[in-house]
């Protein structure tokens, strides 16, 4: 490390100059008792409510419960070396997280501290943020009309997702929730060449709750590998994290994402997941005696996840039009979506992904269900030619569900239900996608047009996904032209249609031959 | 500071005040208290659940013997509710009422060195200033804060310590910006 001696002589001069007057004022109180990583106070009646306080060892904590005759604090790390009888004092600072164009491509905890080990941030004292932030209101807010291009074929034509919005992305474990995350971080890239100065880049923010250390670290280097890593931050909140930085951290997260917001910037953030955030705040609180309701689960656990998402938004254009956009995951067990946290989080965001590891496990990657997986606004924000094509696909395969149930049992099945199938079959393979390989948009609208016009009938069903790959390389080399006007003119008609159907017609012949 | 001994305190403090007796009734529970903690095998022997009953109560008349009569009734309110650990806790309790409820307040100052005469009047002057209201101050010679002075007015802290300003010094500069 790098020590300016520059620095160090005007702290130090600064210090010596105004040392007569370093009187300080802070408010007091005594530990009553401590464990658990939550200690009770005697004294501080002038705290305030998520007001950072310090311990004599060093220890730092926030104050959340404010009583008659005590204070609740929980701890954040360090809570062996806090004992009966130290003394408490206030720090007058609501709990805040440094924020800003510093922090992308960095890894910290939940209170902003760097944990990758790349040395400090180069943040000022202006740069912080208090984790709790009010909501934009009504008058603030429009409503969600630009895309945000998640790169998967299957989330991008059938369950879109708009800038501002909040998606939730629900499954049992193992059935790909993170890894719509990656891809989505992945694919921003697209935005804006991967510059965070770029004022068209989107910005990431993944939040890791309750994850094994490992996983993170699988995360990061993937996002390192693929370079996008320097639109991102990662608030890291480990399994082995003290239970108020777990749930704190999303809170964080949001914040720093915030700061973007309001500078007119675009910003996806990723709250993987709030069911463990829920634990760890149900763990927190249980140990504060607030009582105890559903599940053991405090009575305002709806109010924690609803105050969080509440700050995606999608901000006027007086405000600057910026969008913070939040897909929050929650972990289901064994596909039960009706449990109280799952309900919550699905009645409080604007739609959800099923994750099913039925699915998952049939070799359907992602694992998307897509008929019970919605978007409740995201249909605005589609691209006009993405949202013609994918009208077909959606009733292709609504058809082809219905009528697969009745192809199990005869053979005597007539034409047009057979073609149905056949045509189903297909578009469901066509939406099969191996892991960190997003598809641009034109060449998604391309594939999907393919599918649904019928271009794939003839081709064998195992076949689909390399005639896809294929037919991808195909266009990008000989059609660059008509894959430009999709992304520039967003727009579908008659004559790009006749154009797509003899640009696959003919490459269908050369991939069957 | 239990909850329990605010009730009961406050509830003393009450009937104290509407019968004009309230010194008399401060001195009599200082004076049962100092009897109850001054030693502990007293304490162990009201508190513990070996002594009998009628030795309980013997120890409990022998207690507020000649007190105050409101005193009396409440050692026997406390008996009849088996909250005989409580008598330890009701006097810093029930002053700091008395103290809350005449507008006054504890400081402690804490130097290095011991104060003269002008500089311990003019800091009574500067805490009853910076509290708004009368405060009792108590002088302590705290060789740790090396210089300076820290004085605590209720729960509010003015720290002006050399030990202080040491630890912040150390702080600022274990963060200090790496190039």
């Amino acid at each position: 490390m790098d020590l300016k001696p520059s620095e160090v002589t005007s702290v130090l001069k600064q210090e010596i100059e105004g040392f007569h007057s370093s009187m300080e004022t802070s408010n007091v109180g005594t530990v009553l008792s401590v464990g658990d990583g939550v200690a009770r106070v005697h004294g501080l009646d002038e705290c305030m409510m998520n007001e950072l306080v310090s311990f004599d060892s060093g220890a730092s904590g926030v104050a959340l419960n404010l009583e008659e005759d005590n204070v609740g604090i929980v701890l954040l790390g360090q809570e062996t070396s806090v004992k009966e009888g130290d003394t408490v004092r206030t720090t007058g600072r609501v709990i805040s997280v440094p924020t800003g164009l510093q922090m992308l491509g960095r890894v910290v905890d939940a209170l902003g501290n760097p944990v990758d080990g790349l040395g400090e941030l180069g943040v000022t004292a202006d740069d912080y943020r208090p984790i709790e932030g009010r909501a934009p209101s009504v008058p603030e807010r429009q409503p969600v009309k630009e895309p945000l291009q998640t790169g998967i074929k299957a989330i991008d034509a059938m369950i879109p997702i708009g800038r501002g919005q909040r998606e939730l992305i629900i499954g049992d474990r193992a059935t790909g929730k993170t890894a719509i995350c990656v891809d989505t971080i992945i694919n921003q890239k697209e935005t804006g060449g991967g510059d965070p100065n770029d004022p068209k880049q989107m910005l990431c923010i993944y939040v890791a709750v309750g994850q094994k250390q490992s996983t993170v670290k699988a995360v990061v280097s993937k996002l390192h590998e693929t370079g996008a890593m320097p639109y991102t931050i990662v608030v890291s909140a480990p399994a082995s994290a003290p239970a108020a930085m777990q749930f704190l951290a999303c809170y964080a997260g949001a914040s720093m994402g915030e700061r973007f917001r309001d500078e007119g910037r675009h910003v996806v953030i990723f709250y993987d997941d709030l069911y463990k955030q829920a634990l760890a705040y149900r763990q927190v609180m249980l140990l504060l005696r607030r009582p105890p309701g559903r599940e053991a689960f405090p009575g305002d656990v709806f109010n924690l996840h609803s105050r969080l998402l509440e700050r995606a938004a999608k901000l006027s254009d007086e405000k600057g039009g910026g969008s913070l956009t939040a897909l929050p995951i929650v972990e289901t067990q064994e596909g039960d979506v009706s449990a109280y946290i799952p309900t919550n989080v699905i009645s409080i965001t604007d739609g959800q992904i099923f994750l099913e590891s039925n699915l998952f496990n049939a070799g359907q990657r992602p694992a998307v269900n897509a008929g019970i997986s919605v978007s409740r606004v995201g249909g605005s924000a589609q691209i006009p030619a993405m949202k013609k094509v994918a009208g077909g696909l959606r009733i292709g395969l609504a058809q082809y569900r219905e009528l697969a149930a009745f192809a199990q049992f005869g053979s005597d099945l007539d034409k047009a239900t057979q073609q149905s199938i056949n045509r189903g079959r297909r578009l469901e393979e066509l939406l099969k996608q191996p892991q960190y390989a997003p598809v641009p948009v034109e060449e998604q609208v391309a594939v999907i047009y393919a599918g649904t016009s019928g271009a794939l009938d003839t081709v064998p069903v195992n076949r689909v996904s390399e005639f896809e790959l294929r037919y991808r390389e195909h266009l990008r080399s000989a059609h660059s032209g008509l894959l430009e006007k999709i992304r520039v003119d967003r727009k579908w008609s008659d004559e790009l249609a006749k154009q797509f159907d003899a640009a696959v017609s003919a490459f269908r012949e050369q991939f069957l031959a | 500071m239990s909850s329990l001994a605010k009730r009961y305190a406050a509830a003393l403090l009450d009937v104290a005040t509407t019968r004009n007796a309230v010194d008399a009734v401060a001195a009599d529970l200082e004076a049962i208290h100092s009897a109850v903690t001054g030693d502990p095998a007293v304490f162990a022997r009201l508190t513990g659940p070996e002594t009998s009953q009628v030795l309980r109560q013997r120890l409990l008349d022998r207690l507020v013997e000649g007190r105050h009569e409101l005193l009396r009734n409440l050692v026997a309110a406390l008996a009849r509710r088996q909250r005989f650990a409580l008598l330890g806790g009701l006097w810093p309790v029930f002053l700091e009422l008395l103290r809350a409820a005449r507008g006054e307040t504890v400081g402690v100052v804490e130097t290095a060195r011991p104060l003269d005469e002008g500089r311990t009047a003019a800091l009574s002057a500067l805490a009853a200033r910076l509290a708004g209201r009368q405060v009792h101050l108590t002088f302590r010679q705290a060789p740790e804060i090396l210089g300076g002075l820290r004085m605590q007015i209720g729960n509010t802290l003015y720290d002006g310590s050399v030990a202080f300003a040491l630890e912040r010094l150390r702080r600022r500069l274990s963060t200090v910006p790496l190039a």
